[in-house]
């Protein structure tokens, strides 16, 4: 649901979004419509040889989770910087929540800008990464 | 270490052209539930021209050429020696189906961080449509272990 921005004050949050637990399928569907075939999200044998147990998530496709939980509430057009600092390697069961709170409003020549404080997390409460994104009206 | 006298190295210009079928495989693969994503006659009911990229599929279009981690032989590291580190897009107009993206990337930066433990180099991407239109840009950091 696209939230009325004239309803948004600091500290608006978006609806969290919950993610079905990361599977291998969901990494290989991935890799094929990214385009990025790092085998070290898809091949296990790969990630064995290196030195770890298993494949883990394309930072990406948590990006892109969390970018889903911004254009569910607010229309794509008005969204103008998107950015994440990843903090933690995803693993395959994890169920991740995205979400945010509007932190800051300016206001300058009748634009009124928006900034979100991102969050993604694991079902422990492990953040994945964070972020800013920056809404105009 | 990293070398350093790559910031400002330019890489081949790449042309994407955002085709219908990959955008739906991508909203698929990233389960996206707008119509407005995979759904051409919904997208053109909303008054969009075609369907809508998602805000993270430009990175799609960037991971688009020959080899996208030819970078790995300039630093000369293993594709496993790489993570992630930061990603963010600035957008001025939205991408739709059909448009041709022309990608242009250079190496903006490279820094470290727990005294040369961790290097980071940020690339940056001008993304233009086929209207010589700015359509966004595109920072990508990875930091090597």
């Amino acid at each position: 649901m696209v939230i009325d921005l004239n309803k948004i004050t600091i500290g608006t949050k978006i609806p969290e979004l919950k993610i079905e637990p990361i599977s291998r399928t969901i990494l290989s569907l991935y890799a094929g419509a990214s385009g990025d075939h790092n085998p070290i999200h898809i091949d296990i044998d790969f990630a064995k040889n290196v030195g770890l147990k298993d494949v883990f998530a394309h930072g990406m496709l948590v990006m892109s989770y969390l970018g889903r939980a911004i254009t569910d509430t607010i229309l794509q057009s008005r969204l103008k910087d998107f950015k994440v600092r990843f903090c933690s390697i995803t693993n395959i069961g994890d169920i991740l929540t995205c979400g945010g709170k509007v932190i800051e409003i300016k206001e300058r020549n009748n634009i009124k800008t928006f900034i979100l404080e991102l969050h993604v997390i694991d079902q422990g409460g492990d953040v994945k990464l964070t972020g800013i994104a920056s809404f105009e009206k | 270490m990293l070398d350093r006298t790559l910031i400002g190295k330019k890489y081949p210009i790449v042309e994407f052209k955002v085709s219908y079928q990959r955008l739906k495989f991508f909203s698929k693969a990233t389960g996206q539930t707008d119509p407005i994503y995979f759904d051409h006659e919904y997208a053109k009911k909303k008054n969009y021209k075609g369907v809508v990229c998602p805000p993270t599929f430009l990175m799609v279009a960037g991971m688009e050429q020959d080899n996208f981690y030819t970078y790995l032989q300039d630093f000369n590291v293993a594709i496993n020696s790489i993570l992630h580190a930061e990603q963010e897009f600035i957008y001025n107009e939205l991408v739709y189906e059909g448009d041709t993206l022309k990608i242009e990337t250079m190496i903006e930066d490279m820094f470290d961080k727990k005294e040369g433990l961790l290097q980071f180099c940020t690339f940056k991407s001008k993304y233009t449509n086929q209207d010589n239109v700015h359509v966004a840009t595109v920072r990508f950091t990875i930091v090597v272990r």
